[in-house]
C-alpha cells in the first residue's frame, strides 16, 4: 500500500528534525551589569557621559565618527542642559579637541548612540541614513523598516545602554553574512550592542550592530 | 520551593532530558530552523527564571512547551530577530537540505496550530489531551486541526 503524501512529509520532517543539535550547555541569562550602590555609581557615570554626548551632538554637524566617546550611554529620554556637561574624569572638555582624542571604539559608540537616539525620537529618516546602503537592513524598504522599528521602539522605551565590543556575544566574524560581508573591514569594524532597559531579560531586549569604517565615515550594519 | 543548588541541577537535567522535544515543538510551530532554536532557548531561559519556584515534582516538559508556545505568540517574536547569528543556521548535507526545503514548503500551508498538532500527535506520539494542553486548545479543536492539516498536506 502506497504511503500518503502526508505520511511521506511527516517521515521527511522527522528525518530532518533528527539533525537538531542540542547546545553544549543549558541556556543561562546573559551576564548583566552590577546593581546596588556600584550599579548606581556606574549609572551616574554613564549619565554624565550621555550629557556630554548630547551636548556635543547639538554642536556638531551630524553623524561623523569624530564625535566624542559614548562608551556606555543610556538615553534618559530627556534633554539635559548642555551647560550641565562636565567632562568625565575631570578632563578637559571634549569639545576642545574631539578629533584628537576620539578612539575607534568611542566613535563607534557615538554613531550607534546617535542612530538609537534618532529611533527613540522618531527621526527615522536620519537613522536610516546612518545604515550602510549595502547592509542587511537596507535590503528592505524604508517604509517597512520604519513600521517595524516604530513598533519595536514603542515597546523598547527611551532608556538604553550602549556597549562597544561586548564580551558576552559571539565574535564579529560570526555575524557576517553575504552579500554584504565583503564590505566589512574586519580588522577595524567593531560590534556595538544596545540594551533596552524596558525589555531587559527579553530576547528582543538588545540590538547588535557592526560599525564599519569606510572612506566616507562610519556605517552601521544592523545584524541583530 | 527548590534551593538554588537543587534548582540548578534540576534545570540542567530538564535541559538534557527535554531539549530535543522542545526544539521539535518549536520547529513544528515556527517552521523555521533558526527561529526554533531561538525559541527553544527562550523557553529554557524562562524555565531558568522560574526554577526556584517551580514545582519540580510535576513533569516539566508540558511547562516548557506551554512556555515556548506563549513565547512564540509573543509580539516580539514577530520581529524575527535571533539571539545567535549564523551558527544557528542548519548545516545540512545536500540531500537533507533538499528534503527540508520540500517539507518546509508543504508545512507552510498549515497554520502553526495545525502543524504542531499534526507533528506532536503523528510523530511524537503524544495523546490528543496532552497536545491540547500544550497548545492551549480543546480536544475537539485539536482533532479538527489535525484533520485539516492532513487534508492540506495531501495536496501539498
Amino acid at each position: 500500500m502506497a504511503r500518503s503524501r502526508t505520511d511521506e512529509l511527516l517521515e521527511a520532517w522527522k528525518m530532518v528534525a533528527q539533525n537538531a543539535q542540542r547546545p553544549v550547555e543549558a541556556p543561562r541569562p546573559r551576564t548583566r551589569r552590577s546593581s546596588g550602590p556600584i550599579g548606581l555609581l556606574a549609572a551616574g557615570t554613564v549619565a554624565v557621559v550621555l550629557i556630554v554626548a548630547l551636548a556635543l551632538r547639538g554642536a556638531g554637524p551630524g553623524p561623523q565618527p569624530s564625535q566624542p566617546a559614548v562608551g556606555a550611554s543610556p538615553s534618559v529620554g530627556a534633554s539635559p542642559s548642555p551647560a550641565a556637561s562636565p567632562s568625565p574624569n575631570g578632563s578637559a572638555s571634549p569639545a576642545a579637541s574631539p578629533e584628537a582624542s576620539v578612539s575607534p571604539a568611542d566613535a563607534s559608540g557615538a554613531i550607534v548612540h546617535q542612530y538609537t537616539d534618532d529611533l527613540v525620537k522618531g527621526n527615522f529618516a536620519a537613522a536610516w541614513a546612518l545604515l550602510a546602503p549595502g547592509g542587511p537592513t537596507r535590503s528592505q524598504t524604508f517604509a517597512a523598516w520604519r513600521t517595524e522599528r516604530g513598533q519595536f521602539f514603542a515597546s523598547a522605551g527611551t532608556v538604553y545602554t550602549i556597549v562597544v565590543s561586548p564580551s558576552d556575544v559571539a565574535p564579529l566574524s560570526t555575524w557576517l553574512a553575504s552579500p554584504w560581508s565583503s564590505s566589512i573591514d574586519a580588522a577595524h569594524a567593531l560590534l556595538v550592542e544596545v540594551n533596552y532597559a524596558a525589555l531587559a531579560g527579553n530576547n528582543a531586549g538588545y540590538s547588535l550592530y557592526i560599525v564599519n569604517p569606510t572612506v566616507t565615515g562610519l556605517a552601521i550594519y544592523d545584524v541583530r | 520551593m527548590a534551593v538554588t543548588g537543587d534548582a540548578d541541577l534540576l534545570y540542567n537535567r530538564a535541559f538534557e532530558a527535554h531539549w530535543d522535544d522542545v526544539f521539535r515543538f518549536s520547529l513544528a510551530w515556527t517552521n523555521d530552523w533558526p527561529a526554533a532554536e531561538d525559541l527553544a532557548q527562550d523557553a529554557y531561559l524562562r524555565l531558568w527564571q522560574h526554577r526556584l519556584t517551580l514545582d519540580w515534582d510535576r513533569p516539566v516538559l508540558p511547562w516548557l512547551l506551554v512556555a515556548a508556545r506563549r513565547l512564540a505568540t509573543d509580539r516580539f517574536r514577530s520581529l524575527s530577530r535571533r539571539i545567535l547569528p549564523h551558527s544557528s543556521e542548519p548545516s545540512f548535507d545536500e540531500a537533507t537540505q533538499a528534503r527540508w526545503i520540500d517539507v518546509r514548503g508543504a508545512m507552510s500551508r498549515l497554520s502553526a496550530l495545525e502543524r504542531t498538532a499534526l507533528v506532536l500527535t503523528a510523530i511524537e506520539g503524544w495523546s490528543y489531551s496532552e497536545v491540547a494542553t500544550a497548545l492551549g486548545t480543546s480536544d475537539g479543536a485539536l482533532r479538527a486541526a489535525v484533520s485539516r492539516a492532513r487534508e492540506k498536506l495531501e495536496v501539498a
